[in-house]
């Protein structure tokens, strides 16, 4: 009996060891994990992005907590907006095409927000335009699209450097005559959503920001799961 | 025309022009008695990403191909109003000539004024 044992083991070299000694085992593990950890990885990225009309950044990351002046000339850093979603973006007061249809259709979705949501989101508006755009002129102008707007200016340092943390681009073009204030200003005129707690959590090209109902859409789901 | 706060000394306006002809025409500005001038722009796009940079420039004229249109639209090409003599109200509407080539050809137009102008 022993003797026909011997080479069915030589057979099944492994029947007898535990199944973890099994390389293939170890295989089939290794591939199933790494298959689940891709699933997982791309399934919570389409499903973060799933429904929202933005470009969702996912995980959120701090937004850059900057140090700046509104239009009544007063300092406002961003964390004293915490509990609010801030719709943030760039831009100037001499700007003819862009920057007004971008603050118009802003306006036009706060104002369809109810007036309990309205509390708990701000509009804030900065010029890159450091020569021309005081808090005086932005006081003449951020409130004529909505009162609640907040229009920022700083110092150049400061300007620049906020730009530079939320990835915009800027730059002056001279205009043809001599006048020191005939330039125009190239600008990034992306949109940015910072959730209530500082995070910058959503992307906005200009031309998404004409889509009123879905915008609203996204700042209701955004306040809703509050964190 | 796209109505903007009194403190602004320029503005957008924003039409579509068809051209049911065989030729080529092209817009080559305009004027209305409110303003200084009336120009044709081009809205230009450089870089990519977050950091793409919007702006516009000046253009002798904005080409409306044979049985085509040009668009005229917010945050796209436009005719820049400059120097604004008076900030006409929503609802109002401002006389403007537009100048068409060839033949030198004028247009007369009523434009509305309103602060969400659709082209």
């Amino acid at each position: 009996m022993s003797t026909s044992i011997v080479p069915n083991q030589e057979l099944h070299p492994n029947e007898h060891r535990p199944f973890w000694s099994n390389w293939r085992i170890w295989a089939a593990a290794v591939a199933l994990l790494f298959a689940l950890g891709i699933s997982i990885l791309f399934g919570s990225k389409q499903a973060a992005q799933r429904g929202y009309f933005g470009q969702r950044l996912f995980p959120p990351k701090e937004a850059f907590d900057f140090n700046l002046i509104n239009q009544d000339a007063q300092p406002v850093q961003l964390h004293q907006l915490r509990g609010k979603v801030v719709l943030f973006l760039f831009g100037f007061t001499h700007c003819p095409n862009v920057c007004p249809a971008s603050l118009t259709n802003l306006a036009a979705v706060y104002q369809k927000l109810e007036p309990e949501q309205r509390k708990q989101v701000q509009i804030m508006f900065l010029s890159v335009d450091t020569q021309r755009d005081t808090p005086t002129v932005l006081k003449n102008y951020v409130p004529w699209f909505d009162p609640s707007i907040i229009g920022l200016s700083g110092s150049k340092e400061a300007i620049d450097r906020t730009v530079q943390e939320y990835g915009g681009s800027y730059e002056i073009v001279p205009g043809s005559s001599k006048d020191p204030n005939d330039y125009g200003v190239n600008h990034s005129a992306y949109i940015y959503l910072i959730n209530p707690s500082g995070q910058l959590e959503m992307l906005y090209d200009n031309e998404k920001l004409a889509d009123t109902d879905r915008m609203v859409g996204d700042i209701r789901k955004i306040l809703a799961e509050k964190r | 025309m796209r109505s903007v706060p009194p403190s602004v000394s320029d503005t957008a306006i924003y039409f579509t022009i068809t051209n049911l002809g065989k030729d080529k025409v092209a817009l080559t500005g305009g004027k209305t008695p409110i303003a200084n001038s009336v120009e044709p722009m081009v809205m230009t796009k450089s870089g990519e990403g977050t950091k793409q940079e919007l702006g516009m420039a000046s253009v002798d004229s904005l080409e409306v191909p044979p049985g085509g249109k040009l668009v005229l639209e917010p945050g796209g090409n436009h005719l820049m109003v400059m120097g604004l003599k008076k900030h006409p109200a929503e609802g109002e509407k401002v006389n403007l000539t537009i100048t068409l080539e060839p033949g030198d050809h004028e247009i007369r137009l009523q434009v509305p004024v309103s602060r969400k102008p659709i082209p």
